[in-house]
């Protein structure tokens, strides 16, 4: 059976859900809808799971050792091809074209020849699973048809997304019990799950920005689902505000390829990128370079991440779901699917950098934050910053990799932190009482997604986080900038590791104890920018999590179900991924091979290297907060800067008091001044055009017919006389 | 002479009667006197419509156009013993003909010229072949009582359905809006039903 | 010899009056039938540009024109009755309250 028979009913199960939970979820029953929800979106996971087992089945099946001749051959085509076509511009001999075609005529035969070879199975006929029908003609163009296709990388995404977004439904319906917008608030998460999923099955651009919208909508409506409160009504407009600005780089990107490509097609543009824009690297460096500013947008890089922090605002699950399987996850996919084009132009560098400093900076910052929820929104930001650096390195396959595996860790993450907040009342973890005690489930799972973020082996995180810091390694050769960008990475990495160790140390470990910062008389200054004042935590404890317990308490099935179940594909995925198994995963994705690893008696070396600055970054934490005292004698000096925490807590008051709020007070004159006056100068334009269009609603019923007549005359007269104008 | 063939004659006849009857239906004053031209003047384009060769619209126009909207609107007109209308004032009628004669002058500069063809070269349509493009799928062959077989151009059976069900909402939807215990009328007069406010309040 | 241009000069005629009644009028029941004229002004120009090319189309085309033009005269007059029970009077001067 073809996959395409019953794809569509991926996205279409989830959108039904919305459907049937907007127009009857509050008749249902208490949990009814919820549990229609969960149901549509279990059965698009078996469906999602047969299409990943189906495309496996078809995909072709690639000799490794082989594969690195081919794509030699391949490499070895294009330059041959400028010297014939520099050759004809300079008017050479005819004998001497011909020797030059003929050379080609034979690179490409051996070409296909090593292709037949490394291939040990061919891909089926049908392969790539890809369907089109006309939907948008333009007449003289080839317009835009409607179509799904189904490549091992979209199966891959859509087997991804409908399993983390089931489990965050399985969550929710337990996490949200009590909720007075209870069918509302599944109604919204499925169709943003079903936008997703849409997204990355989509065939055409033109496609995947409807779907791209539909999500930037759906964050909108989830992340102010508690409207009553202000800072949620604010945070929502700050997320669609700043995502919409960043989707008109976008959109005059894909205006672009349109009339670069003649189409939107991404198997069209994925073939003729190459031999379109060479030798255009401008073209491709402006396509690539608005392309990533949707990107930057929707995954949440600096400058554009402001309003991921804010999206806080939701429900943890929306933040589970913004974070982990769609939203920012959209950003890095299209730069993945974009890769062909990126590949052409000068703009990868640029994204290495700005991811790779996003990776440092958000990394940075996340010990500063007492509130759970904003230390995981940091991670994810930082997280992101990788993928995009490991995008800027060429290795996009590796940010692939990170982008499956992150999406299992960090939503095992938020979702353990939901059960957290569920089971303890609270979002502070300072204020969180030893759960390790109370809350076994959440802790073990907590622990896997924890090691796995930090880069702990044998955790996913550790193999993606590896695998691009290797194609940062590789890229040195291209380009010297690259080595510091390789330690930029090594350092984001051990501040992740510090980070989540803290987290967990102080949350699970850690008796209940006043948070340092609000103790600290910083806090009554500027420092409300990094941390959330006491009634800021009361008034979300209000909303989030429904009422708060003297001693904490494990949460329910649906919840650990949910848990266990990412904890273990978490590890899963990674191990798929590993030079175990052979980078199956990548090998699936493209090729048999990832073009930046090296075979594996080579990656040792980066092995060790990442598990030492994990493993440091665990021990500082373990030291720094953790339960054990030291009890060796350590010399004075030591002991008190251990005991201090290295006085990290004052460093960072004192950055913060200090050269960050003097470096915060331009930014934020900018913002007030510039961004704001800017954003309020559109919202004044709208008020003054609205009431001058308010003015013209008379409703009056003969004005009304006044006006049609008289432009019906105008339009006629002008149709009929204005040719002879 | 060719000009004064009989169907030249009846089309000028007709016309000139339904510009007539349409001119004093929307100039008169009593009611039910302009209902009554434009039911007349209806009832002329009928003949129209004959003479163009497609006599079920003919008839559909005599039984609907003719027929029951006039009546309806004369017993409308009845009912509210609103019989008189008077023109705004003067003003807005010179203002009408103005934005009126204009669109007719447009009007006439979009007719194709020359119009060489006559209308006894075209065919007239048969009740039978506009019910089969009525009720049938695009591209359908069928079969004719006469025996030839036509190829369905239009194919409108899903729009006749949705016509139907249109139709069915307009007219209950214009009997409860009739009724006396209008609830447009509870909502205009102020006092909202109590289930109302307590959905709001629910809501809220 | 009758060509198109006699039936389109027809519509034209009847929609220019239509257009004239439907803007001087005040009163909603005048104000009706003048959209009355106007829709058979266009069912006229259908009729002949269809029998003209030899299409059934327009046919079709004119008998929906025919049935939506009844729906819409029942509504029409039962808002009608519903503005006259509400006001007293028949005309449009009531009505600016859609604004609100």
């Amino acid at each position: 059976m073809n996959p395409l028979s019953y794809a569509y009913l991926i996205p279409l199960l989830p959108a039904l859900g919305f459907l049937l939970n907007m127009l009857f979820g509050y008749r249902l029953g208490k949990r009814g809808g919820a549990y229609l929800s969960v149901g549509l979106l279990l059965t698009s996971t078996l469906l999602a799971t047969a299409l990943l087992l189906q495309v496996r089945q078809a995909a072709p099946v690639w000799d490794k050792a082989a594969v690195f001749e081919v794509l030699e051959a391949e490499e070895a085509l294009p330059p041959l091809e400028e010297v014939l076509s520099e050759a004809k511009a300079m008017g050479a001999s005819r004998e001497r074209v011909e020797a030059l075609e003929a050379e080609i005529a034979l690179a490409e035969e051996k070409l296909t020849e090593l292709e037949h070879e490394a291939l040990i199975r061919e891909p089926a006929a049908d392969f790539p699973f890809s369907s089109e029908t006309p939907w948008i003609t333009i007449a003289g163009e080839q317009g835009i048809p409607f179509g799904f296709l189904l490549d091992p990388f979209a199966a891959l995404m859509v087997f991804m997304v409908s399993l983390v977004s089931l489990l965050i439904h399985l969550f929710s319906v337990e996490y949200m019990a009590g909720e007075e917008r209870y069918p509302t608030f599944f109604a919204y998460i499925s169709l943003f799950a079903a936008a997703m999923l849409g997204m990355v099955m989509s065939r055409n651009l033109f496609l995947l920005l409807l779907f791209w919208e539909l999500m930037g909508v759906m964050s909108y409506l989830l992340i102010g689902f508690f409207y009553k409160k202000v800072s949620a009504q604010q945070a929502m407009k700050k997320a669609f505000l700043v995502t919409k600005l960043a989707d008109l780089g976008l959109l005059v990107g894909i205006f672009w390829i349109y009339r670069a490509f003649g189409t939107l097609d991404l198997l069209a543009i994925g073939e003729l990128a190459p031999g379109l824009l060479a030798g255009s690297a401008g073209v491709a460096t402006g396509i690539g370079l608005l392309l990533f500013l949707g990107a930057m947008g929707k995954s949440a890089q600096f400058p554009l991440h402001v309003w991921l922090l804010d999206a806080m605002e939701g429900p943890t699950p929306v933040s589970a779901m913004i974070h982990a399987a769609t939203m920012v996850a959209a950003g890095v996919y299209l730069m993945a699917r974009a890769y062909p084009i990126l590949e052409m132009g000068n703009a990868l560098p640029l994204i290495a950098w700005v991811g790779g400093l996003t990776a440092l900076f958000a990394a940075a910052l996340a010990p500063a934050f007492a509130d759970i929820k904003k230390i995981l929104a940091w991670s994810t930001v930082s997280q992101l910053g990788f993928m995009f650096l490991g995008l800027g390195a060429f290795g996009w396959i590796a940010a692939i990799f990170h982008l499956v595996a992150h999406a299992f860790f960090k939503s095992l993450l938020f979702l353990g932190s939901g059960s957290m907040i569920h089971g303890s009342g609270t979002q502070d973890i300072f204020a969180m009482n030893q759960l390790k005690k109370y809350m076994p489930s959440t802790r073990w799972t907590f622990i896997i997604g924890g090691l796995s973020l930090a880069g702990v082996f044998p955790f996913a995180g550790f193999w993606s986080k590896d695998e691009i810091l290797l194609a940062v390694k590789n890229a040195l050769s291209v380009n010297g900038g690259y080595g510091l960008l390789l330690l930029i990475g090594y350092a984001a990495s051990f501040l992740t590791a510090l980070y989540i160790s803290r987290t967990y140390l102080i949350a699970f470990e850690q008796a209940k104890r006043p948070s340092p910062w609000q103790a600290a008389k910083w806090n009554q200054g500027g420092l409300g920018v990094l941390n959330m004042s006491a009634e800021d935590l009361a008034q979300d404890a209000e909303y989030d999590h429904h009422d708060t317990h003297d001693t904490p308490h494990e949460s329910g099935w649906h919840i650990t179900t949910a848990l266990w179940v990412l904890a273990i594909s978490a590890t899963v995925f990674g191990i798929i991924g590993s030079p175990f198994t052979g980078n199956a995963l990548q090998g699936f994705v493209y090729r048999g091979i990832v073009p930046e690893l090296e075979p594996l008696s080579a990656q040792w070396l980066g092995f060790i290297v990442s598990t030492l600055v994990a493993l440091s970054g665990i021990t500082l934490a373990y030291l720094l907060y953790g339960n054990a005292r030291l009890k060796l004698q350590a010399p004075q000096l030591l002991t008190q800067l251990l005991q201090q925490r290295f006085y990290l807590d004052q460093a960072y008051y004192f950055f913060a008091a200090g050269p960050l709020t003097r470096l915060a007070k331009p930014l934020a004159w900018f913002d007030r001044r510039i961004i704001d006056a800017l954003v309020d100068f559109l919202a004044w334009l709208v008020a003054i055009v609205g009431d001058a269009l308010r003015r013209v609603q008379t409703g009056r019923l003969e004005h009304y017919a006044w006006t049609m007549a008289a432009a019906a005359v105008v339009l006629l007269l002008a149709l009929s006389f204005g040719g002879q104008l | 002479m060719e000009a004064f063939a009989p169907n030249v004659l009846a089309f000028y006849l007709i016309s000139a009667v339904a510009i007539i009857l349409a001119i004093l239906a929307v100039t008169t004053a009593n009611l039910v006197r302009a209902a009554l031209a434009l039911a007349f003047g209806f009832f002329s384009l009928a003949g129209i419509f004959w003479l163009l060769g497609s006599p079920f619209v003919a008839v559909l126009q005599l039984v609907v156009n003719a027929g029951a909207i006039p009546i309806v609107t004369i017993f409308i007109v009845m009912m509210t013993q609103s019989r008189f209308s008077q023109l705004r004032n003067p003003l807005f009628a010179a203002v009408a003909l103005l934005v009126a004669i204009p669109l007719l002058i447009a009007a006439f500069s979009f007719f194709p010229s020359p119009a060489t063809t006559a209308l006894t070269q075209t065919t007239p349509l048969t009740v039978e072949a506009l019910g089969v493009e009525l009720l049938s799928q695009r591209g359908a062959e069928v079969t004719l009582s006469s025996g030839e077989t036509m190829t369905v151009q239009a194919g409108t059976i899903l729009a006749f359905e949705v016509t139907a069900i249109i139709l069915l909402v307009a007219f209950v939807g214009s009997i409860i809006l009739a009724r006396r215990e209008s609830l447009i009328l509870k909502l205009e007069s102020g006092s909202k039903p109590a289930a109302e406010g307590k959905a709001a309040d629910a809501d809220a | 010899m009758l060509t198109l241009n006699h039936f389109l000069a027809l519509g034209a005629i009847l929609f220019a009056i239509g257009l004239y009644g439907l803007l001087s009028r005040r009163n909603l029941v005048a104000i009706l039938m003048s959209v009355e004229i106007l829709l058979n002004a266009i069912l006229v120009n259908v009729v002949a540009i269809a029998r003209f090319n030899d299409q059934a189309q327009g046919d079709v085309f004119a008998l929906f024109i025919i049935a939506i033009a009844a729906a819409e005269v029942a509504v029409g007059l039962a808002l009608f009755l519903n503005v006259f029970r509400l006001n007293g009077v028949a005309t449009v001067d009531p009505l600016r309250r859609m604004k609100e």
